[in-house]
């Protein structure tokens, strides 16, 4: 049987891998996304998650969400995002993870007129069985639709988050990035009484792909897979350059999630655990776990490693399903 | 010209003398009533809004429940708990500024299915007429449908809100009570681009009702005359031993003097606009600050009430409850 998802998606180049994995799998039954800020603009996320959705020939609803975190840009005392500098490829085009708009034909049309907050009160209170979320982006949307109803737990399933970081940190000494944009949206989701997992920069770094994955991706031989590939090579060069080129690989952080939801097996030493999010000074969007001898009641499930070899034959073989050419090409 | 309006309430005693006026003022037209949580749960203001409506038979103003609690004051540890204040008790019965539930029948009326942050999107961006918003609760509805979606911060005509205080506070040294229960909210109200007039302490305690006035009320003899009564006598119980005023013996009734004002802009006699921000945290937690900087001062976001014209406020509510 396969599963109920609403994806929550800053589409960007890894959430765009994540949303293929989610149309092509078997197991998944994908019933919307919804666009956040975040790696990107929310005007760009939602765009590009379009052009992802026609790319593959899905008329899957985008529901656009906030533009901006719910309190923490409301005052001038937060900690500032990490620079990594601005590197060039041999051609004098910038590295980026993220480039503005996905290199995909534009989309056709526009996302709903229902704003992903709203979006999530009304189906999760109409919802006639439980559904799993996987937000990769900002919590944002999540944390404003909890905000407005609490009462919609009762039909999340689980919720699988892409983000959070115990010894890996990515945009300020101690955060990673989608717990960082909204400290207290995160904490919203993770203490709302539903099943949280956390799949944190631990277990996606521990999965990261390398060229010869890359290579391999292309051999499948579909659009999605040589998709795929393209966009972690970019992903890859840009990791390269940020590194001072210590690595040679990228962590596909939010394809890890979605296929978490697949088969929970691809990721490993998943602990339970008590999480507080940081607010201020350098612990801000900090995942902070507690170590004490007793700890507080566990609110979520910390993963903090990863199989690298499963999930690059998940993607080989989920991407492998798609479409030998792009869809909706005229 | 009858104005319409969109009601957001915590029902709550003045709301509910508010409420009441807006369904009897022919000058508004009271098109959906907005309940959000704060002091009381979400569900108690969304049931005690639907009590007062079909206690008076206003049938067909859609009631839409909306946020129980403020965005994230409540799990940030350094914030300061509310302080409980024991009720009064005079002549042997308990009075508290608000109860839980009103004493009225429970509603038979049900609330709409819709979230309240919903509905304000949807309408804001389909209305073709003019609507303002008069929030008199904390402003965590409003908060969340201007930062979900921005754009219809242009679109609503105005929001005049009941909330903060400049010289005169009453939820902690330096905050009013609305603004002390969500301050981020109010903070995103205030920047969200919409036009603002905020009507706070320093001028609805300038508009404060006496007992003399009670007993007038009361003598009018209609329901919502009589209710109004009750309800400002038990607020004025509460002002004179726990919040006292100027004045002994009376009470400001807040939300119905802002909607009133909506009616008759002639009730708000002195007006400054300013540039207002709120504090975060610590002793200014909720804090209306107002920018005072003389070398970069920082554009006007909002008109800010200071001084009511009492006796118009007091003659207007006889007159609305008198049929």
């Amino acid at each position: 049987m396969s599963t109920k998802v609403i994806m929550d998606v800053d589409t960007g180049s890894d959430d765009a891998v994540a949303i293929m994995c989610a149309l092509l799998s078997p197991d998944i039954d994908l019933v919307a996304c919804c666009s956040v800020w975040g790696n990107l603009p929310v005007e760009n996320t939602t765009e590009n998650t379009l052009r992802v959705l026609q790319a593959l020939g899905s008329d899957l609803p985008v529901y656009k969400g906030c533009g901006d975190a719910m309190v923490k840009n409301l005052c001038k005392n937060r900690v500032p995002q990490y620079d990594p500098g601005v590197f060039y490829d041999e051609n004098g085009k910038q590295l980026k993870g993220h480039y503005d708009y996905l290199d995909l034909p534009a989309a056709k049309r526009g996302p709903e007129a229902m704003d992903a907050p709203s979006f999530y009160v009304d189906y999760l209170n109409h919802a006639t069985e439980p559904v799993t979320l996987v937000p990769v982006g900002p919590l944002t949307n999540l944390g404003f639709a909890l905000t407005m109803d609490p009462g919609i737990v009762k039909n999340i399933k689980e919720i699988v988050i892409m983000g959070g970081g115990e010894n890996l940190a990515n945009i300020s000494n101690c955060a990673e990035a989608n717990i960082w944009h909204d400290p207290e949206a995160a904490h919203i989701v993770i203490n709302c009484g539903a099943k949280v997992t956390l799949v944190p920069l631990d277990s996606t770094h521990a999965a990261s792909t390398t060229p010869e994955d890359c290579e391999a991706l292309d051999r499948v031989g579909t659009f999605a897979s040589r998709y795929a590939a393209t966009l972690s090579r970019e992903r890859i060069a840009a990791q390269h350059a940020f590194t001072g080129g210590r690595v040679n690989s990228t962590a596909v952080h939010d394809a890890l999630a979605l296929c978490a939801v697949i088969d929970p097996s691809v990721l490993q030493d998943v602990r339970h655990v008590h999480c507080e999010i940081g607010f201020y000074d350098f612990n801000d969007g900090a995942t902070i776990i507690d170590h004490r001898c007793i700890p507080d009641e566990p609110n979520c499930y910390f993963a903090y490693s990863a199989d690298r070899e499963k999930l690059a034959a998940m993607m080989r073989e989920i991407l492998g399903r798609g479409a030998k050419d792009i869809a909706g090409r005229d | 010209m009858v104005k319409k309006i969109i009601m957001d309430v915590d029902t709550g005693s003045d709301d509910s003398i508010a409420i009441m006026a807006a369904v009897r003022c022919p000058e508004i037209e009271l098109v959906a009533v907005c309940a959000v949580g704060g002091a009381r749960t979400v569900a108690n203001t969304t049931e005690n809004s639907l009590r007062v409506l079909d206690a008076m038979g206003a049938k067909g103003i859609p009631v839409y429940s909306g946020c129980n609690s403020n965005l994230v004051r409540n799990f940030a540890r350094h914030r300061a708990p509310r302080r409980f204040t024991p009720p009064v008790i005079v002549n042997g019965r308990e009075y508290r500024m608000h109860d839980d539930l009103l004493s009225l029948p429970p509603s038979v009326t049900a609330p709409m299915e819709q979230n309240a942050v919903s509905f304000y999107i949807e309408f804001f961006r389909s209305t073709k007429e003019p609507v303002t918003i008069v929030a008199s609760g904390p402003l965590t509805n409003l908060a969340c449908a201007l930062s979900i979606a921005p754009d219809i911060a242009g679109r609503i005509e105005r929001i005049v809100i009941m909330g903060g205080g400049d010289k005169a506070t009453n939820s902690s040294l330096s905050a009013e009570s609305n603004f002390w229960q969500d301050p981020e909210a109010a903070q995103i109200v205030l920047a969200s681009g919409a036009k603002i007039v905020l009507v706070p302490l320093d001028c609805t305690h300038t508009a404060y009702i006496t007992k003399d006035e009670i007993a007038h009320l009361r003598s009018i003899g209609t329901f919502e005359a009589n209710y109004a009564a009750e309800l400002t006598e038990q607020r004025m119980y509460v002002h004179n031993a726990q919040q006292p005023l100027e004045v002994p013996d009376c009470a400001p009734i807040h939300d119905a003097f802002v909607l009133c004002y909506v009616a008759d802009e002639s009730l708000i006699t002195e007006m400054e606009r300013v540039h207002v921000d709120v504090g975060f945290g610590g002793a200014g937690d909720g804090h209306s600050i107002i920018d005072r900087n003389t070398r970069n001062p920082l554009p006007p976001n909002c008109l800010f009430a200071r001084r009511a014209n009492r006796e118009a406020f007091r003659d207007m509510l006889y007159r609305l409850f008198t049929y």
